[in-house]
This record gives structure tokens, C-alpha cells and sequence, in this order.
């Protein structure tokens, strides 16, 4: 994968981003950095290695080499997903809030284990294309197939039926504030299956295993971080063993390390159970990690639609602009985020 | 054409009526319906009746006390102290201690369960259990509105036998009279037949604290301000409900008795 050694002010980079891929995680993400940035980066390399590697042992298993989201194991992926049946398929869906038409006419289908990415600015109806898919919103017009069964002719308990098949993870991770960590992950197993107590704790704690976090089954929600929140959220989704996934916004808030956490925690599920997964995002490291195909949605529409590369190169006015601002930002948080970190190591040495 | 002429406020007051009237249509619809959550149903009776017995008794006290000691004055020029327990009783049980209780559960209880509920919808908690196919009515508001229904009666009755209390207290401070004679007298005023309408009138309040708490924190909008509005909007509706409820039942005894 070549990477682009030229920063925006067009001066030349003094060493190539590929050397020091696993302090910065820039190989996977095709981001760019300023020098002043890559220089600090390099002077805190062994400080951030291990560092990252405490930070993995306590919170994230060990990600296989084969889950590593690489170019090899991308287009093999690919080649699967071409053969797969289509599980979602959206046509002409239209959707309106008062006079304001958010969703013009939108067109998607998804096959069987493919991992669509959803770009698009703030208000552009991202999120109500996820919510009329699973039927919390009712389209004014279109069909919106799911496995075959249009949502908005479903009566409510066909509905509950179909939606025990697609798991939605939400922005905030919306766990249940009133039940624990364990209670949250066993409620949509007491109320859906005929599991005993034994199997559901069985399921508890392998997906919170899977999640990298064991030790929080017992917290309440409020104790948790952000991150850990969306990774319960996540496991709460994945218990009941969907065949669709639909990611909110999974890393937005997060810092660069949780982000990639995440990411990759979704190319693992997507792995793991073979799930099609539809990932709305602004946050270019996560789409570049987790995307099969990636579509931009601007004006109620989607306008462009191919890999990350590809669009990359986009001729496309609007999709040049979104990504060179969403990249900006990404890139942004990362300096941000890794000048935080310099500070706190500073301050742990100082101490 | 009625939406052109009708100003906004009329309006939403139809459209409100409307909500909660279908939010109740479907509450009788799912409460046979199994799962029962009987588990969520015992904590919520807790919570509702537990931890609602100090405010209650309170205020079922100090009703009572105030009454008799009110009545005390106007009475005795008339040497018609005796009558005092028979009034004490008659007011707190047929019409003070429901109407009054009814209205602080439509403040504490009415607007613990909008803003829960309202608090819930806007961390989008109500969504993730609608799309994990939990049917989170079934689990909130039958839980909830069963709850109200069967607990503000009891805490009706509580305070009504703590206000009568406060009424022997307040006599017996101004005069000596036992607590047998008192309570003799008390239900010497009162029979079988007038105790059915304040007895049955106290699971409508209970039903109505519930289902319009349940309904406005179910539909409350997004942001944190809707909380509060579904809170607010709780008690003054409920709050209002409960006073329509007891003109109707006053109504509707006088009719039959």
C-alpha cells in the first residue's frame, strides 16, 4: 500500500510512514501527520510500544495476524463477498421530517458478509438510513428488504422476529444505566431465547471475552469508559448471534488507540460470525480498517461508492473535499491525542 | 379544516388526549400478555410504595392534625365538638386523604417515572431494547403502570389511617377523648356503601400517574430538555387527571348512593 510522503505544504517527509507502523497505526489508516508530529512520534517509538502493549494486555486480546486487516486478506474477502446473496436490499427509499427531506432516493444492497462503510457530513440522514432498516423509523416511501422481508409491511411481531437478526450497535453504546454489565448482557437473551441460566452465563462471559473485557462483568455502566462502553454495547448486540450488523457511529469520541481497538473489534465480529455489517462513520482510521465498500451519502443520495483507495482518487468534487476535511480532522485527533500522551509520559517520569 | 381554525394549544391538547388515550388501548392490549417480569414488577412496587411511605405519612398526618384543629374553634360555640371525629373521618376518607395523597404520588411518583423514562429514551436505552426485539413497553410501562395501580391505593389507605391519627391527636389535645371513642365515632359516620367510591376512584389516580408518567417519558423528544419537560408535563397533567377523576367519581356516587 503506498502511502503519500508529501505533506499539504508540499514538503518532503524525512523517512517513509511504513517504518514505524506499529507505534503509529498510520499504515492501516493512510493518514497523514506534520513533521513537527512525526519527530515527536519517533523520539517517544519505544516509550508508545510498550505502553500500547500494557494497554493491550489489560483491554483488548491479542489480535490474530490473520484477523489484520490486510490488502491480501481484503481482496480475498472480496472475491467471497461477490458470491454471497444479497441480505439487504434498499430501493428508492425516501424519508422527510417536516419539511426537510433528509433521504431523497436511496439505493443500497449488501451482500452476505460485506462490510459497507457510510460517509456523509452531519445531518445528511446516515443514522435514519440505519433506523429505517431496522424499523425504528417508517420510510415515507421505498422498500427496504431485509433477508428477503420489506420492514415497513411487517406487522410489530414480525418485526420482533426479524429484529432478533439484526443487531444495531448504538452511538452511545445506550446501555441500560439501572443493570450491570452482566445484567445488561443477559436481558435480551432472557427475554428472546429458552436458554437456562447456566448456557446464558456460558454466552456472558465468552462474548465478553471476545470484547476483551472479562473483568467488568460485574461494573455498572457508570463506571465504565467510553470505550468499554461501546465494546459492551457491542457484545450486548453480538450475544444473540445476528446476521446483520448495524454500527452508529462506533468510534466517534474516542481517542486514535480506542478507535483502532474498535475497529478492528468489528472486523473480528465480522470474522468471527460472518455478519454483513453496515458502519456509519465520519472517522477515516475506522473505515479504512473495517470497510469492504464504501459509500458517501450527500444530498439525501449516494453519490459514490467503491474501496477506500478508489475513492480516494475520486474525481468527485465532494467526495475529494470530505475526505481531505475528514482526514484533516482524524489526523488532527491523532496529533492531539499523541501530544497528550507525550505530556502524560513526561509527567509519569517527572513524578 | 378543524386544524386551520383550532389554535396550537387546543390543538396539542387533542393530540395529547389522543396519545395517552392509544398509549392506554395498547397497555390493556399487552398487560395479560406474558413475558411478566415479575422481578421488574416487585422492584417497582417497592419503589413506588416503599419509598414512598414517609412522604405520605407526612402529609396524611399533618392533614388530619390541621383539620381537627381547624374544626375545633368553628364547632365549639355550638357544643358540636362530638362531631368532630365523624368529620375528621368522613373528609379524609371520602374526599382530603385520596384527592391530596393522589396529587403528591402525582409529584413524586409522576415525575420519578416521566423523567426515568424520558432519561432512557433520550440515551436512546428505549431504541436498543426495541431493536433487540425486548418489547420495552412490556418490561417499562406494564411493569410501572401496574405498579401505581396496585400501590397508590394502599398508600391512599395509609395515609388516611395516619390522617385520622393526626385528627385523635389534634382532640386530644383540646379535649379527653380515647382513642376507642374516637375511632367509634369515626366509623359511626361512615358505611360499607360510601367507602366503594373513594376505594375504587384511588385505582383510577393510580392508573393515570402511571400510564401519563410512562407516556410522556416513552415519547419524550431527544436532548436532556425533554427530560425535564416529560417530568414536568407528568405531574401537571397527572395532577389534573386526578382531580377530573374525583369530580367524575363524586358525580357518579351522588348518582347511585
Amino acid at each position: 500500500m503506498e502511502q503519500d510522503n508529501t505533506v499539504k505544504d508540499g514538503t518532503e517527509k524525512t523517512k517513509p510512514l511504513q517504518e514505524k507502523p506499529e507505534e503509529t497505526g498510520l499504515e492501516e489508516t493512510g493518514l497523514e501527520m506534520t513533521d513537527k508530529k512525526k519527530s515527536d512520534t519517533e523520539m517517544t517509538v519505544k516509550e508508545k510500544s510498550d505502553k500500547e502493549m500494557t494497554v493491550k494486555e489489560t483491554t483488548e486480546p491479542e489480535i490474530p495476524e490473520e484477523e489484520k486487516t490486510g490488502e491480501q486478506s481484503r481482496s480475498e474477502a472480496n472475491a467471497e463477498i461477490d458470491k454471497g446473496e444479497i441480505v439487504v436490499d434498499i430501493e428508492h427509499l425516501k424519508k422527510s421530517f417536516g419539511k426537510s427531506e433528509i433521504l431523497k432516493d436511496i439505493n443500497l444492497k449488501i451482500k452476505k458478509g460485506e462490510t459497507i462503510v457510510t460517509l456523509g457530513k452531519s445531518g445528511t440522514g446516515k443514522s435514519v438510513t440505519l433506523k429505517c432498516i431496522v424499523g425504528l423509523i417508517a420510510p415515507d416511501s421505498g422498500k427496504v428488504k431485509v433477508l428477503g422481508k420489506n420492514i415497513p409491511d411487517l406487522s410489530y411481531e414480525a418485526l420482533q422476529y426479524m429484529r432478533k437478526k439484526i443487531g444495531f450497535v448504538f452511538q452511545s453504546g445506550a446501555l441500560y444505566d439501572s443493570m450491570s454489565v452482566r445484567q445488561n448482557l443477559e436481558f435480551p437473551l432472557m427475554r428472546n431465547t429458552d436458554l437456562s441460566k447456566e448456557e446464558i452465563d456460558k454466552k456472558v462471559e465468552e462474548v465478553l471475552k471476545d470484547v476483551g473485557l472479562s473483568q467488568a462483568i460485574d461494573k455498572m455502566p457508570s463506571e465504565l469508559s467510553g470505550g468499554m462502553r461501546k465494546r459492551i454495547g457491542v457484545a450486548r448486540t453480538i450475544i444473540m448471534n445476528p446476521e446483520i450488523m448495524l454500527w452508529d457511529e462506533p468510534t466517534t469520541g474516542l481517542d486514535p488507540e480506542t478507535t483502532r481497538d474498535i475497529s478492528h473489534l468489528i472486523v473480528r465480529m465480522q470474522r468471527k460470525y460472518k455478519v454483513s455489517s453496515i458502519v456509519v462513520t465520519h472517522d477515516m482510521i475506522c473505515a479504512k480498517i473495517v470497510a469492504n465498500r464504501i459509500v458517501v451519502l450527500n444530498d439525501g443520495k449516494y453519490t459514490e461508492s467503491g474501496t477506500y483507495d478508489e475513492l480516494e482518487q475520486s474525481k468527485d468534487e465532494f467526495v475529494r473535499t470530505f475526505f481531505e476535511e475528514v482526514k484533516d480532522d482524524a489526523t488532527t485527533r491523532l496529533s492531539n491525542y499523541e501530544g497528550d500522551e507525550d505530556k502524560k509520559s513526561l509527567k509519569t517520569k517527572e513524578e | 379544516m378543524l386544524k386551520s381554525i383550532l389554535p396550537k394549544s387546543v390543538q396539542n391538547v387533542f393530540i395529547e388526549t389522543w396519545g395517552i388515550y392509544n398509549f392506554s388501548a395498547r397497555f390493556f392490549k399487552e398487560v395479560f400478555k406474558p413475558p411478566y417480569n415479575l422481578n421488574e414488577m416487585i422492584k417497582q412496587f417497592f419503589q413506588i410504595g416503599n419509598k414512598s411511605l414517609g412522604l405520605v405519612g407526612i402529609t396524611g398526618f399533618i392533614i388530619g392534625f390541621v383539620l381537627a384543629l381547624q374544626a375545633i374553634p368553628t364547632l365549639q360555640p355550638f357544643g358540636a365538638t362530638s362531631l368532630i371525629p365523624s368529620m375528621v373521618g368522613l373528609g379524609i376518607i371520602l374526599e382530603i386523604g385520596p384527592v391530596i395523597t393522589g396529587l403528591i404520588c402525582a409529584g413524586k411518583i409522576g415525575s420519578s417515572i416521566g423523567a426515568e423514562l424520558g432519561s432512557m429514551k433520550v440515551t436512546e436505552q428505549i431504541d436498543a431494547m426495541e431493536v433487540s426485539a425486548s418489547n420495552p413497553f412490556n418490561f417499562l410501562v406494564i411493569t410501572r403502570v401496574v405498579a401505581t395501580t396496585l400501590m397508590i391505593p394502599l398508600l391512599i389507605i395509609y395515609a388516611d389511617v395516619i390522617a385520622l391519627l393526626g385528627g385523635f391527636l389534634a382532640m386530644n389535645i383540646v379535649s379527653d377523648v380515647s382513642l376507642g371513642l374516637y375511632f367509634s365515632q369515626v366509623f359511626d359516620a361512615l358505611d360499607i356503601g360510601s367507602l366503594i367510591g373513594p376505594v375504587v376512584k384511588t385505582f383510577f389516580f393510580g392508573f393515570t400517574i402511571g400510564i401519563v408518567g410512562c407516556y410522556k417519558g416513552y415519547n419524550a423528544d431527544k436532548g436532556t430538555e425533554s427530560v425535564g419537560i416529560a417530568a414536568n408535563t407528568s405531574v401537571v397533567i397527572s395532577s389534573l387527571m386526578v382531580i377530573i377523576w374525583d369530580m367524575i367519581a363524586v358525580q357518579i356516587t351522588n348518582i347511585i348512593l
